[in-house]
C-alpha cells in the first residue's frame, strides 16, 4: 500500500488548484453579472414581464336639457375563439363562413358573437377555456338616433369625436385615459398587482339647451313638411325667447349616427347660409321706423306695381297701389320694401342689419358654422340697397335668422342664444319697445290677412313672416326653378315664448313660396307643442 | 451524539434547511401550473428530505469496511439498476430521456446512485490494486467498467451525469495514483468522447451556440439561459426578496431543479449566492478533513471514499452554478442538497450518512 496517500500530495494539490481558478471564475463571472450587465439583464427581464397599459375612461355623455341621453358610451363584450379552438367548443350556434376550421380546429382568431349579454358573459367565463377571449370594446350608442344626429354628430370606434357636438367638444368628453404597467408571467397573466402610472380624468359630460321632446317635433313636422311639398330637404329650429336657448334644431337629410357605415348630412340650422328673402322685409321696415325715415301709417306708392333701379326692374306679384309700411311686410311688396329701405342711408341699412346679427358669430360652438355675409361695397348702388331690404345681396343661417327674430319677440332686445345649458346668453337692447310693437304689428298682420295665413293656430297667437327665395344656380345667377320656401314665427304657448323658424330646400315646383309650404309646417308645430303642454 | 462530526453534519443540515425554503420559493408557478397546487414540489421535497434522513439512520449503523468489501456488487446493482431503465414499463420518459424508473410513488433516476456506486467501487478498487495501479492492466480494469456505466447512462441520453461520473472516477485515479501519462491519455479520450457526443447530437450543438450568446436565441433556444442569466442580473447585490422572484413566473423553466441557482441570486442576489458557496466550502472542508483524518489513522478507503465524495460535490455544484451563471453550457445538472429530486438529495444524503460513520468510527479509534 502507498504510503503517499495524503492531501499535501502534489497530485491533491493539483485538483485543488483547479477548483480554486474556477470557483474563482464563478466569482467574477456572477460579479460581473451583477454589476456591469444587470442593467442589460434588467431591461430585458422588463420587456418579458412587463407592459403599459392603457387605462380606459368611458367619455362622458351628452344630454337634453332635462337629462335624457343623447349620446352615452358604454362596454360592450365581443366573444373571439383564439387559434386552435375546437369547432365542439364554441358555445353558440354560429352561422356565415367567416369561421374557418382546419381538422375542427380554428386556423386564425376569429369573432363569434358580437355584444354578449350580461348572461352570456358569466355563461363563458364559467367555461374557462382558454381559447376563448372575450373583448371589452366601448360602444357609444346614441339613442335618438336621426332626430339629434345633425346637431349631436358622432364619435369614432376609437371614441373620437368625429362631427358636431362630439367634434367640438371632444376634449371636454374624451378626458384622459390612465396608464398602468402590468405584470404578467409567461401565460400573460397577473401575477401582481399593477402599477398605477397615471390616474385616468374622466371628461365632463355636456348637458344642451335642446328638448327632446321639442326636438322631436320639430323633426317629425319637418319629414313631413319635405315630403308632402316634395322638397329636397329643409330645417326647424325653435328658440325659446325668454332663456335665450335653443329649444330644438332639426335638420334633414339627416343619418343614424349608431349606423358604422353612416353618411355624413350636414347641420342646416347652422351650416346653411341662405339669401334670405323676404324673410328680411321686417327688419328694413325696423331699422326705417327707428330711424325716423318711415311710420307705420305712411302710405307708399308701389303704383305700378314695379320699380326700375341701376337699369334693373323690381316686380311685385300684382299693382299693390298706395298701402302703409304695414301693409308692405304683411302683402311682401317688393316695391314697397325696396321704398322703405332706400329711405335709409346704405350704410345705416347694413350696419342695423349686422346689429340684428347679420354676417355676425354666434356663441354657438360648431364645427364649420357659418356666419353668413352682407354685401357691404362702398359705392353700393340703389339697387343693392333695395335688395337688401328684401333679402338679397347677404347671407344668413336659419339659425342667425331666427335669432334676429327673436328680437320682435323680445321687446326688442337681442339675446345671443346658446345650445349649452348654463352659457351666458349675452343681450343687448336694439329696438325701442314701441317701434317693437309696431313692427310686431306688422308680423301680426302677415298671419291675420298677409302671405302668411297658413301659419294660424287654433291653440296660439301666431306672428310671422314668409319667405321665398331664388337659390344662386351652379352656374351663377339666380336658378329660376330652385327655391327655398321659409317662415319665421313667434308665438307664446305653453308657458313659453318661442321664435320658430322653418325651412324648406327646393320643393315641388306647384307650391313652393314660404307662405304655402312653410307657414303650414309652423302651424303644425304650434299646434303639436300645444298638445305637448297638456 | 457528540460522536457525530458536526462540522460536516451542521453545514448539511444548512444546506438541506435553505433547500426547502428555496424549492418551496422557486416551484410555487410550476406547481400551481402544472397540479393547481402551488406546493406540491414543496411537500413532495419534505418528503425526500425525511428518506435522505432515514437513509442517514441506516448507513451510521453500517460498518464502513462493508463497502469496501462489496463494492463491486454495489455496482453491479447500480449498472443493473441503469438497465432496467430500458425496459419497457418501467423506464421512464421524459423529453425523449430515459432516464427514471417509475416507482408509482416517485420517479426514481439510477444515474444518481450510480455516482454513489462508482465511488465506491473505484475507492475499493484503489484501495485493493494500489500497486498495480500504476500498470496499465491495473488501470485498464475500473475503466472498463466506467466506460459501460457511462454508455448506459449516455444512452438515457444525459451527458452532464457521464461527465460527473467520469470526472470523479479519473480524479479519484488520479489522486489515488495513475501515472501522469495515463491521466492524460485518459483526459485526451474523454474530451474527444465528449466532442464527438456534442457535434453528433444537433441539439447539443444549439446548447451549445445558444450559450455563447444566449440572446441571440432569445425565443429559442437560448430561452432557458437567456432568463438564468435575467434572474442573476435582476438580483443585483442583495436580491430582490425572499419570494419574490419573478422569473420563478414560468419564465424561467426548471426553476426549482437545475436552475434553483438562479431563483436564489435572483431572490437573495450576489451576497446569497456567495453565502450558499461558503457553506458547501465549508462541508467540502470538513470532508476533506475527515479524508486526512483517515489516511492519517490508515483507513485508505475511507480517507478515498470522504476525499470522492467532497470532490464530487465540488465538480457538481460548481458544475451547476457555472451552467446557472452562463459559465458552462447547459446541462442536467442538480445542485446538491438544494434541488427539488429525490434521488440527487437521498444520494448525497447517504453519502453524508457514510462519511458521518466514517467520522465515527475514526473517533472510536483514538
Amino acid at each position: 500500500m502507498a504510503k503517499s496517500l495524503e492531501l499535501k500530495s502534489w497530485r491533491a494539490l493539483i485538483v485543488f488548484f483547479l477548483f480554486i481558478i474556477f470557483l474563482m471564475l464563478i466569482l467574477f463571472r456572477m460579479a460581473y453579472l451583477a454589476f456591469i450587465q444587470d442593467d442589460f439583464l434588467n431591461n430585458k427581464g422588463k420587456d418579458l414581464t412587463e407592459g403599459l397599459r392603457p387605462i380606459k375612461i368611458l367619455r362622458a355623455s351628452i344630454y337634453d336639457r332635462n337629462m335624457i341621453p343623447l349620446a352615452t358610451t358604454i362596454n360592450q363584450y365581443d366573444l373571439y375563439g383564439l387559434k386552435g379552438l375546437e369547432k365542439d367548443d364554441i358555445p353558440f350556434v354560429i352561422s356565415g363562413n367567416s369561421i374557418k376550421f382546419v381538422e375542427n380546429k380554428l386556423t386564425k382568431k376569429s369573432l363569434i358573437k358580437k355584444d354578449l349579454s350580461l348572461e352570456e358573459l358569466e355563461k363563458i367565463k364559467k367555461l374557462r377555456n382558454n381559447y376563448l377571449e372575450i373583448e371589452e370594446v366601448e360602444s357609444r350608442i346614441y339613442p335618438f338616433g336621426e332626430q339629434f344626429s345633425n346637431m349631436v354628430g358622432f364619435a369614432g370606434k376609437d371614441g373620437k369625436g368625429l362631427e358636431g357636438i362630439e367634434l367640438i367638444y371632444d376634449e371636454v368628453l374624451s378626458g384622459e385615459d390612465g396608464l398602468k404597467r402590468i405584470y404578467k408571467n409567461r401565460n400573460q397573466e397577473p401575477f401582481k398587482k399593477p402599477e398605477i402610472l397615471r390616474e385616468p380624468y374622466k371628461g365632463e359630460d355636456i348637458v344642451l339647451t335642446l328638448d327632446k321632446d321639442y326636438q322631436f317635433i320639430a323633426f317629425k313636422n319637418l319629414i313631413e313638411g319635405i315630403k308632402k311639398f316634395e322638397a329636397k330637404g329643409g330645417s326647424v329650429v325653435i328658440l325659446d325667447n325668454k332663456l335665450g336657448e335653443v329649444l330644438a334644431a332639426a335638420s334633414f337629410p339627416a343619418y343614424n349616427p349608431n349606423n358604422p357605415n353612416r353618411k355624413i348630412q350636414r347641420n342646416r340650422v347652422l351650416l346653411d347660409a341662405f339669401e334670405p328673402g323676404s324673410i328680411m322685409k321686417p327688419f328694413a321696415y325696423a331699422l326705417a321706423l327707428a330711424n325716423n325715415t318711415i311710420e307705420a301709417n305712411s302710405k307708399i306708392d308701389t303704383d305700378p306695381g314695379s320699380l326700375i333701379l341701376n337699369g334693373r326692374k323690381i316686380v311685385d306679384p300684382k299693382n299693390y297701389q298706395s298701402i302703409t309700411a304695414r301693409e308692405v311686410i304683411a302683402k311682401s311688396s317688393q316695391v314697397g320694401a325696396s321704398i322703405i329701405s332706400l329711405s335709409l342711408e346704405g350704410n345705416t341699412l347694413i350696419e342695423g342689419l349686422k346689429s340684428f346679427g347679420f354676417s355676425k358669430a354666434l356663441s354657438i360652438d360648431f364645427p364649420s358654422i357659418n356666419f353668413g355675409s352682407i354685401n357691404q361695397r362702398e359705392n353700393i348702388s340703389k339697387h343693392e340697397i333695395a335688395s337688401l331690404g328684401f333679402g338679397y345681396g347677404l347671407t344668413a343661417s336659419p339659425i342667425q335668422i331666427a335669432r334676429a327674430f327673436s328680437v320682435f319677440a323680445n321687446d326688442g332686445i337681442l339675446k345671443d342664444f346658446v345650445i349649452i345649458k348654463g352659457d351666458y346668453v349675452y343681450e343687448t337692447r336694439l329696438l325701442e319697445s314701441s317701434i317693437n310693437q309696431e313692427v310686431m304689428k306688422s308680423l301680426e298682420l302677415v298671419v291675420e290677412e298677409g302671405t302668411g295665413v297658413l301659419a294660424r293656430s287654433q291653440f296660439a297667437k301666431v306672428a310671422g313672416k314668409t319667405g321665398t327665395t331664388h337659390k344662386v344656380s351652379s352656374s351663377g345667377g339666380y336658378d329660376d326653378s330652385s327655391y327655398i320656401g321659409s317662415f319665421a314665427g313667434i308665438t307664446e304657448i305653453a308657458n313659453r315664448s318661442l321664435t320658430i323658424f322653418v325651412t324648406l330646400d327646393e320643393p315641388g315646383l306647384n307650391r313652393y313660396s314660404g307662405g304655402t309650404i312653410a307657414a303650414p309646417v309652423f302651424s303644425e308645430i304650434v299646434d303639436d307643442i300645444y298638445h305637448l303642454s297638456l | 451524539m457528540d460522536r457525530v462530526n458536526v462540522s460536516i453534519a451542521f453545514p448539511v443540515f444548512l444546506l438541506v434547511c435553505f433547500g426547502l425554503l428555496m424549492v418551496f420559493s422557486a416551484s410555487v408557478f410550476v406547481a400551481e401550473n402544472l397540479t393547481t397546487q402551488p406546493f406540491y414540489f414543496g411537500y413532495k421535497h419534505i418528503i425526500f428530505i425525511l428518506l435522505g434522513i432515514l437513509s442517514i439512520i441506516i448507513t451510521s449503523f453500517i460498518p464502513s469496511d462493508f463497502y469496501a468489501r462489496f463494492d463491486w456488487l454495489i455496482l453491479i446493482g447500480s449498472i443493473l439498476l441503469l438497465c432496467t431503465v430500458f425496459l419497457p414499463g418501467i423506464g421512464y420518459e421524459v423529453n425523449g430521456s430515459r432516464r427514471w424508473i417509475n416507482l408509482i410513488f416517485f420517479k426514481l433516476q439510477p444515474s444518481e446512485l450510480a455516482k454513489l456506486a462508482l465511488i465506491i467501487y473505484v475507492c475499493g478498487y484503489c484501495l485493493r490494486r494500489n500497486q498495480e495501479l500504476a500498470s496499465t492492466a491495473g488501470f485498464l480494469r475500473p475503466l472498463i467498467l466506467l466506460s459501460v456505466i457511462s454508455t448506459l447512462v449516455m444512452a438515457q441520453p444525459d451527458l452532464g451525469t457521464t461527465l460527473i461520473l467520469c470526472l470523479i472516477a479519473v480524479v479519484i485515479l488520479f489522486f489515488a495514483g495513475i501515472s501522469v501519462f495515463q491521466f492524460i491519455m485518459l483526459t485526451i479520450t474523454m474530451l474527444g468522447l465528449a466532442a464527438s457526443a456534442i457535434f453528433l447530437a444537433p441539439w447539443r450543438i444549439a446548447r451549445l451556440t445558444s450559450f455563447i450568446d444566449p440572446f441571440q436565441t432569445f425565443m429559442d433556444s437560448g430561452w432557458q439561459l437567456s432568463n438564468a442569466l435575467i434572474g442573476s442580473g435582476r438580483g443585483e447585490l442583495f436580491g430582490v426578496g425572499l419570494g419574490a422572484s419573478i422569473q420563478k413566473n414560468l419564465y424561467l423553466p426548471e426553476p426549482h431543479t437545475d436552475f434553483i441557482f438562479s431563483i436564489i441570486v435572483e431572490e437573495l442576489g450576489m451576497v446569497g449566492g456567495i453565502i450558499l458557496i461558503i457553506i458547501f466550502g465549508a462541508l467540502v472542508y470538513a470532508l476533506l478533513k475527515e479524508s486526512s483524518n483517515c489516511f492519517g489513522l490508515g483507513r485508505y478507503f475511507q480517507g478515498l471514499f470522504c476525499f470522492g465524495v467532497g470532490i464530487l460535490i465540488s465538480i457538481q455544484t460548481m458544475f451547476n452554478i457555472g451552467v446557472n451563471i452562463g459559465l458552462l453550457p447547459t446541462k442536467g445538472l442538480t445542485l446538491p442538497f438544494i434541488s427539488y429530486g429525490g434521488a440527487s438529495l437521498i444520494t448525497f444524503m447517504t453519502m453524508i450518512g457514510i462519511t458521518l460513520r466514517i467520522s465515527f468510527e475514526n473517533n472510536n479509534k483514538t
